[in-house]
């Protein structure tokens, strides 16, 4: 029944991001920059589901595609939250972060985990910096009280998104490979995830849907 | 095996993990939320009061200055008009068939009072603007506002300051007004026998410190004076100059009063 329950909610996870992606189709033209970037980490998902579905034979390769799929998400994610946080944090803040993400990513695929092995450490840095992003942008809203109505800001959505799926996959994506796995834990563990990105996924689609408003003047 | 049995240890630990993380970011979220909307709305509760008492300010101000005009008015008309009244009916009187004793009497009377005219002309011209101040400055006006004030009432004024400042007009005349006030209250209601103006410049900072050994400043007194067009007129002055004052509560030494700002 758990199993039964937990693949139901993955494939439910995998056409999740339909939605998203149907979203920004259809109102791309009405789409702010921050919105866009959005929708293309949208594509970048549905994109990544194909190409790990078309080689789901073959697990270093779909490894492979989820590397690239962490890099991916984390750039473009990254460059949402620096057009909102710079200067608050510096862009050679930026470039570091970044700088040390693509190194740590090719440590960890080359040492780590490995391209056997899903890439849980990247995955963990990564949740771990947008985590820091998304409370910085949060600071950084209440500090300068700019941003009226929360709920037509994109970057809110994105923020609660990012903080709520990173904060309750963090410890999937980190101790993953020490469960004495039966397949019933780590389907339900997946489960747990899939779940999580469900709701990702609906936060970007929030996000897409919007018509965001004007920045309210200090 | 059975499910309940495949849920080993490790999981049960990543799944506390994960509540707890996700409790965390819930609360940050929420937290986040309520703490916007109170800003705001304390934000907004700030600049109301600010709108309240800049009005508060104007209407005081434009209390002063309709008082101002009353005063003006009245000295116009109870002072210098009635001499002038006077002057003419003593212009009409003047005929070269009176005597010539009641002729040159009438004539010197006249004078007198066209002098008298011409020194309350000069008096209301000066409380209005002081030449001095125009002319000099601030410091120069105010050291012959002490000096005429020792004169004329008996009390001990002392002006400590530096030559070297310098006011732009603007704060000239803001300053000279504060003072007037202060001396008038202290005039009127403090019993005082003694003024003390003391004018410092601190890291290009100018601070000056107004002193009598009056009735001094209860916080009864401030809560009325607060509300008074003086301190408001006091106040909206010091505004225009971006000058920063304070009024301690009397510790028993009199009333006190400082002002500090960047020349």
């Amino acid at each position: 029944m758990i199993e039964q329950t937990a693949d139901i909610i993955s494939k439910i996870s995998m056409y999740a991001v339909i939605v998203p992606a149907t979203i920004g189709f259809v109102l791309f033209s009405n789409l702010g920059k921050k919105q866009k970037v959005i929708f293309l980490l949208v594509l970048l998902s549905v994109f990544t589901e194909l190409g790990a579905y078309i080689v789901r034979k073959h697990s270093s390769l779909q490894n492979i595609v989820y590397y690239g799929f962490t890099v991916g998400e984390f750039l473009l994610l990254g460059m949402v939250f620096s057009q909102a946080i710079i200067p608050f944090l510096s862009k050679t803040f930026f470039r570091l972060i970044t700088l040390f993400f693509l190194c740590f990513v090719a440590i960890d695929m080359i040492w780590l985990s490995g391209i056997n092995q899903f890439n849980n450490y990247s995955t963990a840095i990564e949740g771990l910096l947008l985590i820091f992003f998304s409370i910085v942008f949060f600071y950084k809203t209440l500090k300068e009280l700019k941003i009226r109505n929360l709920e037509k800001e994109p970057l809110f959505w994105i923020s609660t998104g990012v903080l709520l799926y990173f904060s309750g996959s963090l410890f999937i994506f980190l101790f993953t490979n020490y469960v004495n796995s039966s397949n019933t834990a780590l389907l339900i563990i997946w489960g747990i995830h899939a779940i999580f990105r469900i709701l990702l996924n609906l936060f970007y689609s929030i996000t897409l849907w919007m018509k965001p408003a004007p920045s309210t003047p200090h | 095996m059975d499910e309940t049995g495949s849920i080993d240890s490790s999981l049960i630990l990543i799944l506390l993990g994960v509540i707890g993380m996700l409790l965390l970011a819930v609360s940050v979220i929420v937290f986040f939320i309520v703490y916007q909307k109170r800003s705001f709305l304390q934000q907004e509760e700030i600049k109301d009061l600010e709108t309240a008492y800049q009005k508060d300010l104007l209407a005081s101000s434009i209390e002063a200055q309709e008082m101002e005009r009353k005063r003006v008015a009245s000295e116009l008309h109870d002072g210098l008009g009635s001499v002038l009244s006077a002057i003419r009916l003593y212009v009409l009187h003047l005929s070269p068939d009176k005597p010539p004793q009641e002729y040159e009497d009438l004539l010197n009377e006249t004078k007198e009072m066209v002098d008298s005219a011409i020194t309350q002309t000069r008096e209301i011209s000066h409380d209005l603007l002081p030449t001095i101040l125009d002319r000099f400055g601030f410091i120069q006006a105010l050291d012959d506002l002490c000096k005429r004030l020792e004169k004329l009432n008996d009390m001990e004024v002392r002006f400590n300051y530096d030559y070297e400042l310098k006011f732009t007009k603007q704060q000239d005349l803001a300053l000279y007004r504060i003072f007037q006030e202060l001396i008038n209250n202290t005039l009127k209601h403090a019993a005082a026998t003694k003024i003390q103006i003391d004018l410092k410049t601190v890291e290009n900072q100018i601070n000056i410190s107004y002193q009598d050994n009056g009735k001094g400043l209860t916080e009864e007194a401030a809560k009325r004076l607060s509300t008074g067009i003086g301190l408001k007129s006091i106040e909206s002055r010091a505004n225009l100059i971006n000058a920063k004052m304070d009024m301690p509560i009397d510790q028993g030494q009199g009333f006190q009063f400082n002002l500090s700002l960047t020349p």
